[in-house]
């Protein structure tokens, strides 16, 4: 039941002028940074080679850049495909049909945030595959800092998708839906710059903040505690996301 | 009623503050109070407010809505708590080409090798947002310290920003950024845990400050006496006691030996000082010196200039000018006069000298070094084949070594020594036959490692550096070098310009266009 809803979902996506829309708008912003990228990788690359230096590599001149650019815009442009999630529904007064069906609340959320997942990773797979074919077609990137940063931008999805339908979930309202998740999003993105604070202000950077747990993925790193930190608030999210859907029976 | 809804908003916000920051920060004071106030707040609201509560739990919707907010708690604590197990043990997998950001092996090895039972402390003094190279530096030693956590998991760091917690960094002696303070814990009580300071420390600096405070055999420094010499004793500003405490921070013992009475220098000895002596070595004395720098001994050799209108007249001799000379170095018959510090303070005898000459020692070091009542140091061109001169420490432009000494007026004329001149020079005596080459630093002044300078400007830093260099020991590890670069790509301009065609015009158009034909088509519908 769960893949129903999420294939529902994702042809909801795919049928939804909007969503072009918006995918538009993230893959021409993330375009326009990554030629900039290009640009100035490529000047340096000439400069060192000018200077004897060793060439710059991918990873670091590319990858990690391009990845980090592309968190920012995932947490500016998710919430506005996420915020009619479940918010739409219980406008609509769909929720309480889907709530009469012999369907777990669960199954509601999870097959809502898997179907959004399979939207991201079409919009991305295909929007950005021309990131890895200029690389493999040009030069010879290192295949585990590109991995790596593709689990980021993953994980990432995962947690804006979860943060967007549990705000969705919270209320009736898309536009509140949206704010919210902005709010969400980003105040877990500022607070990593309380990471280099003293106290307990640093340690809540540190642990809570999303560019601290994002930023060793696009370095080609892999750390055990940053997966555990997506995995987390991705399922928290998802479980208050559940609980909120749940309560709705009752009512 | 309202007033009791109220309390119990804020209990449960002050309740749930109390579990996040029971997370973050167990040892946070008056945590525990703070839930003994949350409780009390929300006990208060049912209080208050027991109808309203008392329906609502007898109503099913109710019950039910109670128990999913318990569920929530129990997940938010479970999360929590799977969070901080992952912090504590993080594990972590490398991709980079070169792995630059984990550990060497023979890092990972020396962490291993050091007994369970002794902890290590590192703190990083760091300054925060707005320094993008002090940004890159602190990032690299908590990458660092990260990695050596994982492999040991009783290492903790701390990163203090010197500008927001100055109290802190006032009472660790703290005066560059990017110092840290590294602690190694004795094996039981009776073993003192032992303190090295690192700046800018990479992994090769870090591994090797464990090595060195994991060493149980004893580094002396032996200060030299009966000539005359600045004191350890000494409280007063001209005594060395504040840096013979600073040696022992550094895991270095601080001995007095009297040269005239022992005709050898101790074995255990790693640096030897010859601090501002009044009176001269005799050739004997001088003699043994030498052959023990020969032999691969660290010397430090400061010496005062000859000074104007003091009665007793402290010797500018020092009866070690033919050992230096052998090793390249010399002291001259002036006194550095600094025109910046007259126009500034009105003593134009504290230089304050702003260039540090390239060497492992003055690597990253920002503050100057100030100095009173100096003389010249030059380097005798020594045959580079056996010994290599460093310029450590220079004065500024402004600056000159006065030769006229019993001049009325002094002024920068054809027989003084035009700034910059050096202040502080080392010689590295290069191996013989496998044996490590001899250390020797001559410093024209003694007053910058009294206790009336030494906490002044960048003085006590490179004290610390300059000892670190002498007493390095021979069983310290050197890193292979990491193969960080990878393969690069280049493009023509005519490739650029098809890339970002294809980045910024025709993907994201191509999505745009087919927004508006479903767009169209739904239109139709």
């Amino acid at each position: 039941m769960i893949f129903h809803i999420a294939r529902r979902e994702f042809l909801h996506y795919l049928r939804s002028p909007g969503a072009y829309f918006v995918g538009a708008g993230l893959l021409f912003i993330g375009g326009v940074f990554f030629s900039l990228v290009i640009d100035s990788y490529t000047r340096f690359a000439a400069q060192g080679a000018m200077y004897g230096q060793d060439p710059l590599s991918i990873s670091q001149g590319i990858i990690e850049p391009l990845a980090s650019t592309l968190g920012l815009l995932l947490v500016l442009f998710l919430p506005t495909l996420t915020m009619r999630a479940l918010a739409e529904e219980q406008k609509s007064g769909s929720m309480a049909l889907l709530l009469s069906a012999p369907i777990s609340s669960t199954e509601v959320v999870l097959g809502k945030w898997l179907g959004l997942m399979s939207y991201l990773g079409c919009l991305l797979g295909l929007g950005m595959a021309y990131v890895p074919a200029m690389l493999f077609v040009f030069g010879d990137p290192p295949l585990a800092p590109l991995l790596s940063a593709y689990l980021g931008v993953a994980l990432l999805c995962a947690v804006g998708a979860a943060v967007g339908i549990m705000t969705s979930s919270l209320t009736s309202n898309q536009v509140v839906a949206a704010v919210s998740s902005w709010t969400l999003l980003l105040g877990l993105w500022i607070l990593s710059f309380l990471e280099s604070l003293d106290g307990w202000m640093g340690s809540l950077g540190t642990h809570i903040g999303l560019i601290v747990h994002y930023e060793s993925f696009s370095q080609g790193l892999v750390r055990s505690n940053d997966l555990a930190y997506f995995a987390v608030v991705t399922a928290i999210c998802l479980f208050v996301a559940q609980q909120r859907v749940e309560s709705q029976r009752w009512r | 009623m309202v007033l009791g809804r109220i309390l119990g908003a804020v209990g449960g916000l002050v309740l749930a503050g109390c579990g996040i920051m029971g997370f973050l920060v167990p040892d946070l004071p008056g945590l525990p109070w703070l839930m003994v106030v949350g409780l009390a707040s929300i006990g208060a609201w049912i209080f208050m407010d027991w109808e309203a509560v008392g329906g609502f739990f007898s109503s099913r919707g109710g019950r039910s809505q109670a128990a999913s907010w318990v569920l929530m708690g129990l997940v938010a604590g479970i999360a929590g708590l799977l969070l901080h197990l992952a912090e504590k043990n993080p594990k972590q997998w490398d991709g980079t080409e070169g792995a630059v950001h984990s550990l060497q092996d023979r890092t990972v090895q020396v962490l291993k090798d050091l007994p369970p039972e002794r902890t290590i402390t590192a703190v990083g003094y760091f300054v925060g947002l707005g320094d993008p190279q002090q940004e890159a530096a602190r990032r690299r030693f908590e990458g660092m310290m990260q990695s050596a956590r994982s492999t040991r998991p009783n290492l903790t760091f701390e990163l203090i920003d010197p500008d927001a917690s100055p109290t802190r960094a006032m009472a660790d002696e703290v005066t560059a950024n990017g110092t840290v303070i590294l602690t190694l814990s004795g094996s039981d009580s009776d073993q003192p845990s032992k303190t090295e300071r690192l700046q800018n420390p990479d992994e090769q600096d870090l591994i090797n400050a464990l090595v060195r405070l994991a060493s149980d055999r004893t580094r002396v420094v032996y200060f030299t006496t009966g000539h005359g010499e600045l004191s350890l004793d000494d409280q007063g500003g001209a005594g060395l006691s504040l840096l013979s405490r600073r040696l022992a921070g550094l895991g270095l013992q601080v001995k007095e030996l009297n040269t005239l009475r022992e005709p050898t220098i101790p074995e255990d000895a790693a640096v030897l000082v010859v601090a501002g002596p009044r009176t001269s070595f005799t050739t004997a004395e001088a003699e043994t010196i030498k052959q023990w720098v020969d032999a691969g001994g660290s010397l430090l050799v400061a010496a005062e200039p000859p000074r104007p209108g003091t009665p007793e007249g402290r010797s500018s001799a020092t009866g070690l000018e033919a050992a230096l000379a052998s090793w390249g170095l010399a002291f001259q018959e002036d006194l550095i006069f600094d025109e910046v510090m007259r126009r500034a303070v009105g003593d134009a005898t504290f230089p304050l000298c702003d260039r540090y000459g390239y060497h492992a020692s003055t690597d990253g070091l920002r503050l100057p070094l100030l100095l009173h009542t100096a003389r010249t140091v030059i380097d005798t061109q020594p045959d580079p084949e056996f010994i290599t001169v460093f310029h450590l420490v220079q004065t500024s432009e402004a600056a000159w070594g006065e030769t006229a000494l019993d001049a009325e007026v002094f002024q920068l004329d054809e027989n003084d020594h035009p700034g910059p001149v050096t202040a502080i020079a080392l010689a590295e005596l290069h191996e013989k036959a496998g044996a490590r080459g001899g250390l020797v630093v001559a410093s024209g002044d003694a007053d910058w490692l009294s206790d009336g300078l030494l906490g002044e400007f960048g003085n006590l830093d490179f004290a610390v550096r300059i000892f670190g260099t002498l007493a390095e020991e021979e069983d310290l590890v050197k890193l292979p070098p990491r193969e960080t670069a990878g393969a690069g790509m280049t493009l023509s301009f005519v490739q650029k310009l098809a890339v970002i065609l294809l980045a910024v015009l025709m993907v994201p158009g191509g999505a745009g266009l087919a927004g508006g034909i479903v767009w169209a088509w739904r239109s139709r519908l």
